[in-house]
């Protein structure tokens, strides 16, 4: 093993330095010149980036180890050796991934070192940022997994052989969606790669055959092959919507309704169909004729969502905060100063940092206020809680979940304005702008001080606060899920307080409706009737890809009525019945052409019935389909792969012998 | 009888696609003899080698190696057996010590003093690549690197591609000295002829797929005759009717003509020629080779006919 780990190393070594150098040039090249918001490790582009030339590197690297030994002449001289197969597969793999972390190692360096310098980069560095860049290291050796795949499965390399990249995709994906911690990502990758390689080392012992392997890899190679083909099957659906969607002559409408401000300040009711204008309603349905400038949005107003962020909330929704692939878990670009400066949240060290222009450290805003260069800066006692909507001033309401504070930016000033306990901590803070139609506020900022508001929301409260006071305090009404508050106000009036449902559709939902006066006292509150989302009727194609999805999927989308398109029609359900049929009775045909067991047929007949036309597609290009002759005994057509014929249990005849043999009694096998 | 064969194959057929490179080949190499392997090219020389050495799957049929099945063969057996690839190919980027030291490390009984023996025959120096040896030195290189672990049974795929007569010579002087004396087998393919003359004990002949030929090379040259009859047959003579013929050339004032020696073959062969004496003669294996590797067609060489017709 080891011998073969350094003929690896020493024939593959230098193919990975030029890796190496065009990953760290490339990649370190575009966080030096600043591609991607913000121009730093943690960017979306700089993470996609680090992902594809990771996984292209390790991809290229696991194709490349199993096809230089496995082409012709140079396989016997690899694995005719005293040593099994599986031994010389797992060193190469071995000094495969020495050699991807070869390739690697060098762009991860430079990038780190890049992000380093604040006077390049010109955004704080904490070490938690290398994340992303660990986890596109980790998709580089499942793109190593599936690239020995790729390498040691022999088929068309216009066809199923590049089948595995679909489950790299995919897990890389999923993983990069649907999780939160680099733990989970990287177990999630590591675990498909460790799928990915046995069923690589099975392929690789057996040459790149499928017929002559053991059990055990076969279902790993049918799972692996199957996701390529349900993707390919996929786009190739998709691609046929595509085409059949642009030939229509007119897309369908979609319309909602929402809640906004009249002249009067009542709510109204405004509609919205896509292609058309909106229109406005009073609350009894008529339609009002009033120009549509007069009437509030309430949009960059006080909002008050449910709490995804916090732990009670679902998992899938907290990842949006908290993933370690969301740039905001790291580092948020809060504001600018008046002299150029842009100051960032932290995550790590729960602070504000302020870069310049040049790229020279500010210093850090904590909550007991601002920190020169030099000084120990103080840290908020919890992380900030995710911004909400709203206009950004040099005046920036944050909020923790015991306190919220207003920072001034130009001033470096941070001012604590509200304190709760942990009782009734803090849900959501935002700013609040007063909206005046009778006067355009210009960009003035000691205009923009005094109509800046801030408003806060605990679990149960929902808090005005001006000039570091609370001016209006009222109860929270819903803190459900579905639920999300605006408050608005205008022109230093009342405060309008709208409750909104989400929309389902098809479906009305209510709103509620309160309007407080500039103390906080409830003038009016009612209900408001449920509003109509109306998405359009999709046409009856668009249930396509119910022919090729699993069957027992189709059966129960079909059965819920839960489909992309129209309510199946009768017809509909033929097509899916005789779609399934057909695939049962192809799969069933192929079995019989090539001879296949009773056990192996009846396998292959309960895969096709739980994956459908997918198991067809990976059927085909999976196993090997062996060449037909004419049987001597029954004269149908026979695979030449087995001993005796299926049907007749004749054997082969022998050659045609033209009386030229010559054979040795001692030399002739029996 | 399984003790005394190094190799057995029973109905070996091998497909790729719908081509058939093998066709149920039987056959039994002995026990510390040479058999060469001959044939055209694409006839399945080297599909053969690697089933034996189970390199691929055979579609149908099996064989046994040095008594294991050769799809399954243990690490141990593969010790046994020493290969030399076709082309000869080692990685370029290796040193000949590094491939020394590579292979070393796998065979138990590597004979160090052999291998520098062997490489010191073929003149090479150890510091130098593979990548930049001549083709005769990469062929001693493999060589030396199949016979230091001393094998029992030296399998070679056409070992003399491409080298020169020095070459052809060395190496064939490395296979009679190190390996037959030792009592060792040795099978390999081959399309030169005088080569496999001076050294083959065994003789089996590929055509097209199926095993024509499988004996030693004494008793193909007491089967495998060359006839001459001293007389000019005209052209509607139909020479190809001759039992056992495998090749018959028209010359101005004789007809020469190999075939398997049957009494039939006689009798046919002085009827057609109106009772002219024939003349018994051996034949060379190159005549035989080339008489089982013509197509059936071209039997009555068509070349030697137009020559003699010029002639006259």
């Amino acid at each position: 093993m080891k011998a073969i780990f350094l003929k690896e190393v020493g024939e593959n070594w230098v193919k990975a330095l030029l890796a190496a150098l065009v990953l760290a040039g490339v990649l370190g090249g575009m966080l030096y010149s600043g591609i991607g918001f913000p121009e730093s490790i943690v960017s979306t582009t700089m993470m996609l980036a680090c992902t594809l030339g990771f996984s292209a590197a390790g991809l290229g690297l696991g194709a490349m180890q199993i096809l230089q030994d496995t082409q012709r002449g140079r396989w016997g001289f690899i694995v005719h050796r005293p040593i099994g197969r599986w031994p010389l597969f797992v060193a190469k793999v071995v000094a495969g991934l020495g050699l991807y972390l070869l390739t690697i190692a060098p762009a991860m360096a430079a990038l780190i070192l890049i992000a380093r310098q604040m006077r390049i980069v010109k955004v704080p560095f904490a070490w938690e940022m290398v994340q992303p860049m660990i986890f596109a290291a980790t998709t580089g050796v499942l793109a190593y997994a599936v690239g020995l795949m790729i390498g040691a499965r022999r088929a068309s390399w216009l066809g199923s052989r590049i089948f595995p990249v679909a489950v790299g995709f995919i897990a890389a994906l999923f993983a990069g969606v649907a999780t939160i911690h680099l733990y989970e990502a990287m177990a999630l990758l590591l675990g498909t790669a460790a799928l990915l390689i046995p069923a690589a080392g099975a392929y690789f012992v057996h040459n790149g055959e499928y017929e002559p392997q053991r059990l055990w890899s076969k279902p790993l190679q049918f799972l692996i092959v199957g996701a390529g083909a349900g993707c390919a099957l996929t786009l190739s659906v998709g691609l046929v919507l595509g085409i059949i969607d642009g030939a229509m002559p007119s897309q369908p409408q979609f319309s909602y309704q929402y809640h906004v401000l009249g002249p009067d300040g009542e709510p109204v009711v405004a509609s919205f169909t896509s292609g058309q204008h909106v229109e406005y309603f009073d609350i009894s349905g008529r339609k009002l004729d009033v120009d549509p400038r007069r009437f509030h949005t309430l949009s960059g107003s006080g909002q008050v969502l449910h709490d995804w962020s916090g732990p009670d909330a679902p998992y899938f929704m907290r990842r949006f905060f908290h993933a370690f692939v969301v740039p905001q878990r790291y580092l948020t670009l809060l504001n600018g100063d008046r002299q150029g400066g842009n100051w960032f949240y932290v995550a790590a060290r729960r602070r504000i940092e302020g870069i310049g222009i040049p790229g020279e450290y500010l210093g850090a805003i904590g909550p007991d206020g601002f920190a020169p260069p030099g000084a120990t800066p103080s840290a908020f006692s919890a992380p900030l809680l995710p911004q909400q909507g709203g206009r950004r001033t040099e005046f920036m309401p944050l909020a923790t979940t015991d306190g919220a504070y207003i920072v001034d930016f130009d001033r470096r000033e941070i001012e604590r304005v509200f304190t709760t306990g942990p009782d009734d901590q803090l849900i959501s803070a935002s700013p609040f702008v007063e909206t005046d139609p009778a006067e355009k506020s210009g960009p003035d900022v000691e205009t923009e001080r005094r109509l800046v508001d801030t408003v806060l929301a605990t679990k149960s409260r929902v808090i005005v606060i001006r000039n570091g006071g609370a001016i209006m305090e009222t109860p929270l009404l819903h803190t459900g899920e579905n639920w999300m508050l605006i408050v608005g106000r205008i022109a230093g009036g009342d405060f309008h307080l709208l409750y909104t449902n989400q929309q389902t559709n098809g479906q009305t939902s209510e709103a509620e409706y309160a309007r407080l006066d500039p103390h906080g006292r409830v003038v009016s509150r009612r209900t408001l009737p449920g509003l109509a989302v109306t998405f359009p009727q999709q046409p009856e194609y668009r249930n396509l890809p119910i022919l090729f999805v699993p069957p027992p999927v189709a059966i129960a989308a079909m059965v819920s009525r839960n489909v992309a398109g129209a309510t199946p029609s009768r017809a509909w359900w033929l097509v899916v019945v005789a779609v399934i049929a057909a695939t049962l009775g192809a799969i069933l045909l192929l079995c019989r052409r090539y001879g296949f067991t009773r056990r192996h047929t009846v396998i292959w007949m309960i895969v096709a019935a739980a994956a459908g036309v997918t198991a067809l597609w990976t059927f085909w290009v999976l196993h090997s389909r062996p060449h037909r002759v004419t049987c001597p005994g029954c004269g149908t057509l026979r695979p030449v792969d087995r001993t005796m014929c299926p049907r007749c249990g004749a054997p082969f005849a022998q050659p045609a012998a033209p009386a030229m043999e010559v054979f040795d009694s001692t030399s002739v096998s029996a | 009888m399984t003790d005394a064969f190094a190799i057995q194959t029973f109905e070996l057929t091998k497909y790729y696609a719908s081509t058939c490179a093998l066709e149920q080949v039987s056959m039994a190499v002995p026990q510390g003899k040479v058999t060469a392997l001959l044939g055209r090219n694409g006839s399945g020389k080297s599909t053969l080698i690697s089933l034996l050495l189970g390199l691929i799957e055979p579609t149908r049929g099996s064989a046994r190696v040095l008594g294991e099945d050769s799809g399954r063969l243990s690490p141990r057996t593969r010790g046994r057996i020493g290969f030399v690839g076709e082309g000869h190919p080692l990685p370029g980027f290796m040193r000949v010590r590094d491939l020394r030291g590579f292979q070393a490390s796998f065979q138990p009984r590597w004979d160090d003093s052999l291998f520098a023996t062997l490489i010191e025959h073929f003149g090479l120096l150890e510091r130098s690549k593979a990548s930049s040896l001549s083709r005769g030195q990469k062929a001693g290189l493999a060589m030396a690197l199949a016979m230091a672990p001393r094998p029992e049974l030296l399998i070679m795929d056409d070992p003399a591609l491409g080298l020169d007569p020095v070459a052809r010579r060395t190496l064939l002087e490395a296979m009679i000295l190190n390996t037959r004396d030792a009592g060792n087998t040795i099978f390999f393919s081959s399309h030169e002829l005088t080569d496999v003359e001076r050294v083959a004990d065994q003789i089996a002949i590929l055509d097209r797929s199926v095993l024509r030929v499988c004996c030693s090379l004494e008793m193909l040259r007491a089967r495998v005759r060359r006839f001459e009859v001293h007389v000019a047959l005209p052209r509607e003579v139909d020479l190809a009717s001759i039992p056992g013929l495998l090749q018959a050339r028209r010359l101005p004032e004789r007809i020469e003509i190999t075939a398997l020696k049957h009494p039939g073959t006689l009798n046919r062969l002085s009827t057609l020629s109106g009772g002219a004496e024939v003349e018994e003669l051996p034949a060379s294996l190159e005549d035989i080779a080339v008489g089982y590797l013509t197509e059936s067609k071209n039997r009555v060489s068509l070349l030697a006919a137009t020559a003699a017709e010029v002639t006259q």
